[in-house]
């Protein structure tokens, strides 16, 4: 974390600038961690599992967003009318 | 009531008395004009009938001034709230779900080709349109209302054609009945109502159960007003969607008429359609709301679109999720819809007020001299031959 503390080098530094010295020296933490993780991760057997679950779980969320977004309801006009067409003989009109 | 084969050709020989019986003596004495043009200044309610009125169309007019009195009008109110909730959507569903849903009933194509001449359909839509915009307003059955006048000229509008397909011998009686008869018109209040709510429903719209059957309930009230007997109109959406399945597969088929006038409703559409970019997405749309088989009876062109317009539930499931989240959303939505909604009448309409007079014969006030598209490049006429 940046320095806010009595040192003099840092209390002519604006509030703002310091705020996002803050910011990003958080991302860089998150990111450390990460990193630390992911080297972490790189040492497990288990890591083509891992990653096969990783993706069945993309898939399913996937799925679900579809479901949620853009299921098609069957077309209630299009049911009637192959109903006529196979009675008649009409379809390939 | 049950709907089976026996009481919907039951429907087939019935019309509509009252006005059937007003516009014939309009008629007998001659006194259709005289009617159209004092009519033009009665449009609200609690306005004074103009003088010199003839007597038997100001008793009808007295008759069905009142909305009938099995009315709940606590339902209306639900309706016209879940018709502001859906507007776009509705719009949406009429023009591209009714209007081809009538043109794909053969005997219903056919009589609106005669009697419109109808090769171009934004008459009917213009009226169909502005009749709705008037039911929906908050004072739709009060004094200054401009709902109930309108409802009355499209009852008389209704026995004229009647009235005109007979005399003419245009239609024939002995195999299908009365023109406009109760099974027509209720086939009708079914492509607003029940089938509207179905190309919702297509359309991935949230509808609650009360929404849906107000809105249901609505398009009853209008029918009750529009001359359909009550006691034959389904009462509720289930007994709608029986009416409605039946009436469709007893009727349903290509006709050259049908293909003639969605080829008409395509154009039309594109011509409210900014650009030309987004033009085919007009017949997609149709394809996708009506499906396969009756696009194809009514030669719907296929398109690149096709496959893309299956994606309008998912579009229309994000818009709504943004309606739900944020104020801000749902306000900026809201004015889009109603804009959208605006602009569509009013390119159909063109700031015209429609009149829904009784026409005095076929075709002449139908034709298409007075509808034809206007988009075409204006050339000054040539030089008058000396």
């Amino acid at each position: 974390m940046a320095r806010t503390g009595d040192g003099g080098e840092t209390r002519d530094v604006g509030e703002p600038l310091l705020v996002a010295a803050g910011v990003a020296d958080l991302a860089l933490d998150r990111m450390g961690a990460a990193l630390r993780q992911a080297k972490s991760l790189l040492g497990r057997s288990d890591l083509a599992d891992l990653a096969r679950d990783g993706r069945d779980d993309l898939r399913e969320r996937g799925r679900l967003a579809l479901r949620r977004y853009g299921r098609t309801p069957e077309c209630h006009m299009e049911v009637l009318a192959r109903r006529v067409a196979s009675r008649t003989g009409q379809g390939d009109a | 009531m049950p709907y089976t084969h026996e009481t919907m050709d039951a429907m087939r020989l019935m019309g509509d008395e009252l006005a059937d019986a007003t516009v014939a003596a309009l008629f007998e004495r001659g006194e259709v004009g005289k009617f159209n043009t004092l009519m033009r200044y009665f449009t609200t309610v609690g306005q004074e009938l103009p003088d010199g009125l003839p007597d038997v169309a100001r008793e009808y007019l007295h008759t069905t001034a009142a909305p009938p009195d099995w009315v709940d009008w606590g339902e209306m109110e639900k309706a016209r709230l879940f018709f502001i909730d859906n507007n776009v959507h509705i719009s949406t569903a009429l023009a591209f779900a009714s209007m081809p849903a009538c043109y794909v009933v053969p005997h219903v194509a056919r009589l609106l080709s005669a009697t419109h001449a109808l090769e171009y359909p934004s008459r009917r839509m213009a009226e169909t349109g502005q009749f709705t915009v008037y039911l929906m307003q908050p004072d739709a059955f009060e004094a200054g209302s401009r709902f109930v006048p309108a409802a009355q000229k499209v009852r008389l509008l209704h026995a004229s054609i009647r009235h005109h397909m007979r005399r003419e011998g245009r239609w024939d009686e002995a195999a299908l009945g009365t023109p406009i008869c109760q099974e027509d018109m209720i086939g009708g209040q079914m492509m607003f109502s029940i089938q509207v709510l179905d190309a919702l429903h297509r359309l991935g719209i949230h509808m609650s159960t009360d929404g849906a059957e107000s809105y249901f309930y609505a398009w009853r009230v209008v029918g009750a007003m529009l001359g359909i007997s009550p006691e034959h109109a389904p009462a509720d959406a289930a007994a709608g969607r029986r009416f409605s399945d039946l009436y469709m597969t007893r009727h349903m088929g290509p006709s050259e008429e049908g293909a003639l006038l969605t080829r008409r409703l395509i154009e039309l559409y594109e011509e409210v359609v900014p650009g030309t970019v987004l033009d085919p997405v007009v017949a997609a749309l149709i394809r996708y709301l009506m499906g396969d088989t009756c696009a194809d009876w009514l030669q719907v062109p296929r398109t690149g679109w096709d496959t893309a317009v299956k994606a309008s539930p998912a579009l229309l499931g994000i818009l709504e999720r943004i309606e739900d989240r944020s104020p801000l959303g749902a306000w900026a939505l809201d004015r889009l819809g109603h804009l959208t909604t605006h602009l569509e009448l009013s390119s159909l309409t063109r700031g015209r007020i429609m009149q829904y007079a009784i026409p005095e014969r076929l075709k002449g006030e139908y034709g298409v001299t007075s509808t034809a598209p206007r988009v075409h490049p204006w050339t000054p006429p040539p030089p008058t031959p000396t």
